[in-house]
């Protein structure tokens, strides 16, 4: 069954004991991780909580190239708060580098704005790019691991009523339903005349706000007929399906998988008080 | 036992301007197989959805009169309570596919039951059998559908309820050939397993004659014809006034005025009839003028590595109407989105008057090429028909008096002035299609590419829109209809392009194209009857000294 | 026997479904937004959010469906591929559930029953840019004022007063010529409910991405930047695209009976 990353950008996970697990394992490891970025509050806690996340990652099989697209992402955010630490404001510390970019002389004062580098404001920068890469880790971990059918029937065994979980399956269809749409809508404008890429952006901004009225089209077209074909299925959306078809106990292994994650948020959380 | 009592059933679409059923009055016995048939917005659908209690319960709107379906009042009774009994499948597949397998499609109908997971299982396997998928498409996802297989996957979710009374609104219609035979070989095998009432709207004479009991012929709300299919066919001109187009055989032997006989006797007088069958075959035939877009050696394939185009050459002339044919997957769609210049090819070449397709801007090229959809709702971008017809020519920076011109122009030559206000949305699928076409001709273009108008319309809306596309093309113009209607491509086509794994198979006049039996089995096309007795005829004319 | 029937008001499947895909339709713009306009640094947030044109004009329709399409498509957008936890993501999409929902309450509090037609054109092309422009002007003299002009006092007292200025004189023009463009009570409320909507987001969205959450993924110094990025977003989106689908759309929602008078159904 393929996992949420999937069907977003088609990367498959290779075979691995982890994917394994009973579906509710998958969910709940990488929510006890994150109840972590919590209890992480100094570098070293907050290391050790990135390894943590790195090492399930690559345990579950989740190719490497996955997180390789994040770079980007990662870099433009430690650039973006090493700037909030040296541009926006001043951490006390040792001054490493200093450089004065504008000084005004106010009514009340000198506001200066520097670009200053202290030890401290290194450190902080790592600490906070640390902890979104172990954010990024830990929710690559979830949709590399979670498929649609995996969260639809977790919902089917809380006893949810059908709006909820016949919804939350219409919740990915519905984004295959857009993307082809889209896709059409879009060619259908070239096909009249539009040309995208020789558009400056207000006009292609507006263009797609002409995309976006037979997109909603048939949003409302395609909602009336599922509703239709649903209402005459006999499911209102009260009805409560059984979870039961579905439902496989717990193995030997996803107790022992939950014991050791539970154990590590309890010792994270006991680094917090006590640290 | 009657399964269905409708009496004097009138209903009107909240903002709609009339009513779309005007006092229906229909009776189902049980076990009776009753099709129902008319023309596009005749109601059968509204008929549909009344016997299944959605109206008037779930859509707003005014009702009048009574229906009863199974002894419940469709007024008194929940919906959710007559789905118990009452199972519908709809025309278009992708729509009634809610859940992420075709395990969970089907479980889905049967868990409101409270059966164990063992009685789940049984049935899904029970129904998927019945339609004639295996096992292995359980896990199967959506897009892994085609689209035959996904209306199985429903009429399967339909049956596996064991209804008493099962309908299907027009289950073939948005099908490729393909996918309509496996779809009407579910219905057959479905119609021998369980023991069900079934209401069946559909189109195709063919099938209605094949399965039914009982024919109702629904025109402007109303009954207006009802008795077993052959006696409503053989009143061929009524039926036809009503868009109940009758079987071919039964057409053509009145055409010939011949008592109804069977296939095998009509082609046996061919051989004997053919110089009476000249008015009978006498198709267009335009030469063609001016070459407006040729393809040289044409290659095109996804990113994927699919491979759609395989070496593809061929003309489109002015003055010709082309029908581009064949199965799905065959490559039609994605050569006219080549020969339109939306999609680039990987290799060969594509001239439009004379030029390579790479030298125009998007602008010049689209007012060469027009491209209409399949869905016209694709490509209805804007609040009212007048702004639909202009938004082209508003690119393309017509204004003022030039502007109304142009757009008054093709809203009178698609018959839609009187809509000029209306919002794009509230027209019907027919008025939609003619407005995408509209919104195109106003651009002028050279040659004008159709994607399937016809799939999921009647006849007669088929036929109208032929007509038009034959003016256009007389008028001048270069059409190309990509189409699975091979009655429609012999009626009005100059050319029939056959297309087959990515190559053009045979491209001639259509009545050459279909005399070809290996042309006609690869391609997938279903050979009308006119054109074998026409064929039959042309061959004894030859063989004549 | 004849008998008129009409349907109950209820939350049928009609309501689900338009509201799942519409959620669905949003969070693709959303990850498209994001990608495309991103603010540098801060994940998930986007310099054009086009994704609120989407959930903003559903709230309008169909009031808390609308608000809770935006906080589901904001919530899954913080997991991918904004690559926030599910707890930070929970708190933080309310931003966008904050957004639909505060024009929605004013169509609804107001009793205002929408009808988005133009009777004026340029009236309608005119007020949004003059709105935004405005609005933004305003905004970031406050936000002078605010960081700098209220401890150091001139120049930045000055830079505050002559955009508060120039940004209400903008504003108020957009805000006038905005009324003539139809149904003043529509129009009225359609930009009280842009302005509100944005600031009211801005406020949440910037505050649990920097200040409050567990724990705010970015630092505190950040808020006013993040801020002011996702302020003028929104306003432009809202103004702009919102507007269009408003104009386009309402009338579709009506005839069809989708519009929700109410809160559900």
């Amino acid at each position: 069954m393929p996992t949420l990353l999937e069907e977003f950008v088609g990367a498959r996970v290779g075979g691995s004991p982890y994917l394994r697990l009973h579906s509710v394992t998958r969910i709940i490891v990488p929510f006890l991780l994150s109840l972590n970025v919590l209890f992480a509050k100094d570098l070293l806690s907050v290391a050790a909580l990135c390894s943590l996340s790195f090492a399930v990652l690559l345990l579950s099989g989740v190719p490497l190239r996955v997180v390789r697209g994040y770079l980007a992402l990662i870099a433009s955010v430690t650039i973006f708060i090493a700037l909030a630490f040296m541009l926006f404001t001043k951490v006390p510390g040792r001054v490493l580098w200093e450089l004065q970019l504008l000084r005004v002389q106010a009514e009340r004062g000198v506001w200066e704005w520097s670009i200053v580098v202290t030890d401290a404001s290194l450190l902080r920068t790592l600490y906070f790019s640390l902890r979104i890469l172990s954010m990024i880790f830990i929710a690559t971990l979830f949709i590399a691991t979670v498929g649609d059918r995996d969260m639809l029937w977790g919902l089917r065994r809380l006893g949810l009523p059908a709006g909820i979980t016949v919804g939350a399956s219409l919740f990915f269809r519905g984004i295959g339903f857009f993307l082809s749409d889209f896709a059409v809508v879009k060619e259908a404008m070239e096909a009249r005349g539009v040309d995208f890429e020789r558009t400056g952006l207000a006009k292609r901004f507006m263009l797609y706000v002409n995309a976006l009225i037979p997109l909603l089209s048939l949003l409302v077209t395609r909602s009336f007929e599922i509703s239709t074909a649903l209402e005459t299925r006999g499911i209102s959306p009260g009805t409560r399906l059984s979870g039961s078809y579905h439902s496989t106990p717990l193995s030997r292994g996803d107790y022992l998988v939950l014991a050791a994650i539970c154990i590590v948020t309890l010792a994270f959380a006991g680094w917090f008080m006590c640290g | 036992m009657r399964v269905v009592e409708v009496r004097g059933l009138k209903w009107r679409y909240r903002g709609s301007r009339a009513p779309v059923l005007k006092g229906v009055d229909l009776e189902v016995e049980k076990g009776e197989f009753l099709a129902v048939t008319g023309p596009s917005g005749a109601g059968k659908t509204t008929l549909v959805l009344a016997l299944t209690g959605v109206i008037p319960q779930r859509l707003p709107g005014e009702m009048e009169g009574e229906v009863r379906v199974l002894g419940m009042s469709t007024l008194e009774v929940d919906v959710a309570e007559i789905a118990k009994k009452v199972a519908v499948v709809f025309e278009d597949p992708e729509i009634q596919f809610v859940m992420s397998t075709v395990e969970d499609e089907i479980a889905l109908s049967l868990e409101v039951r409270g059966l164990s997971r063992e009685e789940i299982r049984e049935k899904i396997l029970w129904a998927l059998e019945l339609v004639g998928l295996g096992e292995e498409f359980l896990e199967r996802q959506p897009h892994q559908l085609s689209g035959g297989e996904k209306q199985r996957v429903a009429i399967a979710a339909a049956v596996a309820r064991e209804p008493e009374l099962l309908i299907l609104d027009e289950p073939t219609s948005d099908l490729d050939p393909q996918g309509k035979e496996e779809v009407v070989e579910a219905i057959e095998s479905v119609r021998d397993s369980l023991n069900a009432t079934v209401i069946m709207v559909e189109h195709e004479p063919e099938l209605i004659e094949r399965f039914a009991d009982r024919l109702v012929v629904l025109d402007d709300g109303v009954v207006v014809m009802e008795g077993a299919p052959q006696e409503v066919y053989s009143r061929v001109e009524e039926a036809r006034r009503h868009a109940a187009y009758p079987p071919e055989d039964i057409e053509l032997a009145v055409q010939l005025g011949l008592k109804p006989p069977a296939r095998r006797e009509l082609l046996e007088l061919a051989a004997l009839l053919s110089s009476s069958l000249d008015g009978l075959c006498a198709f267009p035939r335009s030469g063609g003028g001016e070459v407006v877009v040729s393809a040289r050696d044409v290659w095109y394939a996804y990113p994927g590595g699919v491979e759609a185009l395989r070496g593809v050459s061929l003309e489109l002339r002015r003055g010709e109407l082309a029908a581009l044919m064949g199965p799905n997957g065959s490559g039609k769609t994605t050569l006219a989105k080549v020969l339109a210049g939306l999609l680039k090819s990987s290799r060969g070449e594509v001239r439009v008057m004379g030029r390579p397709v790479a030298e125009y801007s998007r602008l010049e090229l689209s007012s060469l090429v027009g491209y209409v959809y399949q869905n016209p709702q694709h490509q209805l971008f804007c609040q009212s028909v007048f702004e639909e017809v202009a938004f082209g020519l508003k690119l393309r920076g017509v204004k003022g008096e030039e502007l109304e011109r142009r757009v008054g122009e093709a809203l009178r030559f698609f018959k839609l002035e009187e809509l000029r206000d209306e919002h794009p949305f509230f027209l019907s699928k027919g008025e939609k299609r003619r407005l995408a076409l509209a919104s195109v001709y106003a651009l002028r273009s050279e040659l004008l590419i159709v994607d399937e108008p016809t799939t999921g319309q009647d006849r007669r809306f088929g036929e109208q829109l032929m007509e038009i596309l034959r003016q256009l093309a007389d008028s001048g113009k270069s059409v190309l209809v990509i189409t699975h209607s091979v009655d429609l491509a012999l009626k009005y086509a100059d050319r029939l392009i056959a297309m087959s794994r990515g190559r053009v198979i045979a491209d001639a006049h259509p009545l050459d194209v279909l005399s070809d039996a290996g042309v006609v089995r690869e391609a997938k096309l279903k050979r009308p009857l006119k054109a074998e007795i026409c064929a039959i005829a042309q061959r004894q004319r030859r063989a004549q000294p | 026997m004849t008998e008129k029937a009409k349907a109950r008001k209820r939350v049928t499947w009609a309501h689900i479904v338009t509201f799942v895909l519409a959620t669905a339709i949003s969070y693709v713009l959303a990850v498209v937004s994001s990608l495309i306009f991103p603010v540098l640094g801060a994940p998930g947030v986007s310099a054009l959010y086009v994704a609120a044109a989407i959930y903003v004009p559903l709230g309008i329709w169909m009031g808390m469906w609308g608000a809770l399409a935006g906080y589901i498509s904001c919530f899954f957008l913080g997991l991918w591929p904004s690559g926030y936890t599910l707890i930070q993501s929970f708190i933080w999409s309310w931003a966008d559930f904050i957004e639909a929902l505060a024009p929605a309450a004013i169509f609804r509090l107001f009793k205002v029953d929408p009808d988005f037609s133009v009777r004026r054109g340029w009236a309608a092309k005119a007020f949004p840019p003059l709105i935004a422009l405005g609005s933004i002007i305003l905004l970031l003299g406050v936000v002078v004022q605010v960081l700098w002009g209220a401890t150091l006092g001139e120049p930045f007292t000055t830079i505050y007063v002559y955009s508060v200025y120039t940004g209400l004189a903008l504003a108020l023009i957009g805000v006038l010529l905005g009324l003539m463009v139809g149904h003043r009570k529509t129009w009225a409320a359609h930009i009280a409910g842009v302005i509100l909507a944005s600031l009211l987001s801005g406020i949440w969205g910037a505050g649990t991405l920097t200040l409050w959450n567990l724990p705010p993924p970015l630092p505190a110094e950040l808020f006013w930047p993040v801020f002011t990025g996702w302020v003028a977003g929104d306003l432009i989106v809202l103004s702009v695209i919102s507007t269009a689908l408003l104009v386009a759309l309402t009338p579709v929602f009506k005839r069809t009976g989708l519009y929700v008078e109410g809160w559900w159904a």
